[in-house]
């Protein structure tokens, strides 16, 4: 999925970084202070509510997309009350990561 | 002139509105005094911020917008006390305090629709301007909207949103609060953010927010855009952004560029919950209710009679089977009808609640006003009564209540000098005794100056020096209850005007109560307030005098007695006989009323006579002589009529059993009439306790 993602991203003119885990993210998001971030909720090592919250404290402005799974409506909004911006449901459809990330990066 | 103001709300909700804020702002003040008190107590915080909370909601709902705009400031107050970024005051609980009269007379706008002639911002900035004592942290956290509140002028938004159906139409909605949140505040939204963070949210399509920002309505709608699976996004501008706008453009589409056909009303939409919660209770119309008690009066009347009726027909005619049949059916009609009446009785008992509520508010007004510390304790306030009882003692309890905080309690500085803590005890307590219910006010405060009253209604002419030197300290300080009797060293607006006390009194036994004082001097005063739990029907010993029929309100009735011609003695000129340890003057019922003086019928051959001890409510004792006793019964009271209007010592007539008419004595009137007819007796009539019935 992350794989994917990340093709069909670069395919379409963005610079992408990767990340195995949300700890992983969150020194990633240290270092490039990327423009957004689309965070899976179910990582190994830090959950994705969790790395949400240390990007949010690096940057309070971060632009974050998280994605999850159906049944996860909770914690998505537990994710939106914790600054992120917008969510993509798996299964993965290209077009619906691009306009998402389109809206978080025009927001 | 004026305007009218409009509110989005149809009759029947109006009703409803006005209850639930009325109810809503008595808990606030009820929990403020609280609060002042135990300022820790988290549980009184967070009952205060949920009472506001709904009012703000519901009077976003009907675009009440001044009203949503002050509650909003005293949430958000009361928000960074529950948070421990702030803490009581008393300064700000006199703030919270002054914000929630405003709130009332805004709730007034709703039934009037004039506007109320109140400064909402300043109430709002009262409560707000101790904000400055925030915590830091605080400060930076809601920065955002502290600088949305700033740059006020602010305006508010209606934003009716629609959401495409799904699995995730809860978390959208929350989504799209969230992201108009980052431009203001919002102060309500239908569904709640609370509602929609639901687990098992059912909160339909459509989202309808009440936002408070200085941003532009493109703003807001961008925002929203950004938002995916949002149907439609409908923005409206409920208040033109300046401050101090005249309230008559509260509302009004047409004020604000904005499409005016994006409203429906909000109240549809809150109906069906609000509707939902409440199905074990309905509010009734008190006339209803008023009716039903008199239908149910007329039928415990005519079960009476049909029980009587069967009788006499049985004595008529023997045992014959229809008629026992009948008599059957009139002892069931019977039953039912009591227990018919048992239940509309209850149905229109209140507890007392209703009333106590509203003094902790006064005894801490007046208490501030005169710098004294009081601890208010009230007991029994579930004690029910009758709602027309209860209509009727508001004002006495409130009276005694001032009363006590002025002229029973000392200040501080006075007590400690007595050496009593600086804190005085003010204790009002209801109970049930008998059919009776007690209402006590006990103060341990500096106790009646007995002396000092009599010297005053001496100078006043209500009783003469050697009446006065007569009295005993007991019946002494029962004068506190004439006209135009104030002993307060200097008069106040709190209290002595001197007219009080004896409206009190008036006004108790208006409702067949009766009010009694008891004093230790230096230690404190008691007023027991005895009140009947209904106004409408009594239990009545029914006498025969000079051929009519009278009927005594059972619970001033002590005990009948046949007396003896011999035990009569003459005190004072007066007819007296000795009972037990005490004297019992005697009244000739009979010559009261004016009816011929035929000593046959009074008197039986032996020459004995049938005495009934009656006493009033300031506890004296009298013996009426009657004729005959008739019985004891159930009587509904009946006004006099206009033909016959107000008659000295009657209080109203009751139907009987056979039709006929009996007159209900008033029995304080009665004595009250004796007593003018002969002055000495107002100082024989002795004096009984009146528990001894209830014991």
């Amino acid at each position: 999925m992350r794989v994917r993602a990340a093709k069909v991203l670069t395919d379409n003119g963005h610079e992408v970084a990767q990340a195995e885990n949300g700890r992983d993210a969150v020194a990633k998001y240290a270092e490039w202070h990327p423009d957004a971030v689309l965070l899976d909720i179910t990582m190994p090592e830090m959950d994705g509510l969790a790395a949400l919250k240390e990007i949010k404290k690096i940057d309070p402005d971060a632009r974050v997309a998280m994605v999850t799974a159906m049944g996860q409506q909770a914690i998505v909004m537990e994710a939106l009350r914790a600054g992120a911006r917008d969510f993509v449901l798996k299964p993965f459809q290209p077009d619906r990561v691009l306009a998402a990330l389109q809206k978080l990066l025009a927001a | 002139m004026t305007p009218q103001l409009q509110f989005d709300l149809s009759t029947d909700d109006q009703a409803l509105f006005l209850a639930e804020v009325d109810e809503l702002l008595q808990r606030v003040e009820e929990t403020l005094v609280d609060l002042e008190r135990a300022p820790d107590d988290q549980a009184l915080l967070n009952e205060i911020f949920r009472a506001a909370h709904t009012i703000k909601g519901s009077s976003a709902t009907i675009g009440h917008t001044r009203m949503t705009a002050l509650t909003h400031a005293m949430e958000t107050r009361l928000d960074d006390l529950r948070k421990g970024v702030a803490s009581v005051t008393p300064d700000l609980i006199e703030a919270l305090l002054k914000a929630l009269d405003v709130l009332k007379l805004l709730r007034d706008e709703v039934e009037t629709r004039v506007p109320a002639d109140v400064d909402v911002d300043a109430a709002a900035s009262a409560v707000e301007r101790r904000s400055a004592n925030r915590a830091p942290a605080t400060r930076k956290k809601t920065s955002k909207k502290a600088r949305a509140a700033a740059t006020n002028p602010a305006a508010t938004h209606r934003l009716t949103i629609a959401l495409e159906d799904g699995p995730w139409v809860a978390v959208r909605a929350l989504q799209a609060l969230l992201a108009v949140g980052e431009h203001g505040s919002v102060l309500s939204s239908q569904p709640s953010q609370a509602e929609i963070e639901r687990d098992d949210a059912q909160i339909g399509t459509r989202l309808v927010i009440l936002l408070k920002s200085d941003a532009t309505e493109a703003t807001l709608v961008d925002a929203l855009n950004a938002v995916p699976e949002l149907s439609s996004v409908q923005s409206e501008t409920l208040t033109p952004a300046e401050p101090g706008s005249p309230p008559s453009a509260v509302r009004g589409p047409a004020a604000t560029p904005s499409a005016p056909t994006a409203t429906p009303p909000i109240a549809t939409a809150t109906a069906t919950p609000r509707g939902a919660g409440s199905a074990k209770t309905i509010r009734i119309d008190v006339a209803r209710l008023d009716a039903l008690l008199n239908l149910v009066g007329e039928l415990v009347i005519d079960r009476t009679r049909l029980v009587q009726l069967g009788s006499s027909l049985v004595d008529q005619f023997g045992d014959d089977r229809v008629l026992s049949d009948l008599q059957q059916t009139a002892l069931h009609i019977g039953r039912i009808t009591d227990e018919l009446q048992e239940q509309v009785m209850k149905s229109r008992m209140l507890p007392v609640e209703s009333v106590f509520n509203r003094l902790p508010r006064v005894v801490r007004d007046v208490a501030s006003k005169q710098g004294k510390q009081i601890d208010f304790i009230m007991e029994g306030k579930d004690t029910e009564l009758d709602r027309s009882v209860i209509e009727e003692i508001g004002d006495p309890l409130l009276h005694l209540i001032r009363n006590g905080v002025d002229h029973g309690i000392e200040t501080p500085e006075q007590r400690v000098a007595l050496g009593k803590s600086p804190t005085g005890t003010l204790r009002l307590t209801a109970r049930h005794a008998d059919s009776f219910i007690l209402i006590s006010l006990e103060d341990d405060g500096s106790g009646v100056n007995v002396p000092a009253v009599k010297r005053k209604a001496v100078e006043r002419g209500v009783i003469s020096q050697e009446q006065a030197d007569r009295l005993s300290d007991d019946e002494a300080v029962d004068l506190i209850f004439a006209p135009g009797l104030s002993t307060a060293e200097a008069l106040s607006d709190v209290s002595g005007r001197g007219v009080g006390m004896d409206v009190v009194r008036a006004n108790v036994e208006k409702i067949n109560g009766s009010v009694e004082v008891r004093t230790h001097p230096g230690t404190g005063t008691t007023f027991t307030i005895r009140l009947p739990l209904t106004l409408a029907i009594v239990q009545a010993l029914l006498v025969r005098v000079a051929g009519g029929i009278y009927a005594l309100p059972i619970h001033s009735v002590t005990e009948t007695l046949r007396i003896d011609a011999q035990q009569i003695h003459r005190v004072n000129q007066r007819e007296a006989i000795q009972l037990r340890e005490t004297v019992l003057p005697l009244v000739s019922v009979r010559q009261v009323f004016g009816a011929p003086n035929d000593a046959s019928e009074a008197q039986s051959e032996d020459g004995s006579r049938l005495v009934v001890a009656v006493h009033t409510t300031n506890a004296r004792q009298v013996g009426l002589i009657v004729d005959g006793l008739v019985g004891e019964q159930e009587i509904v009271i009946k006004p006099l009529g206009n033909l016959v209007g107000d008659v000295a010592g009657v209080s109203g007539a009751a139907i009987l059993g056979d039709g006929s008419v009996a007159l209900i004595v008033d029995v304080a009137a009665l004595m009250a009439q004796a007593i003018r007819d002969n002055t000495t007796l107002a100082a024989d009539a002795v004096p009984v306790r009146l528990e001894r019935r209830a014991a």
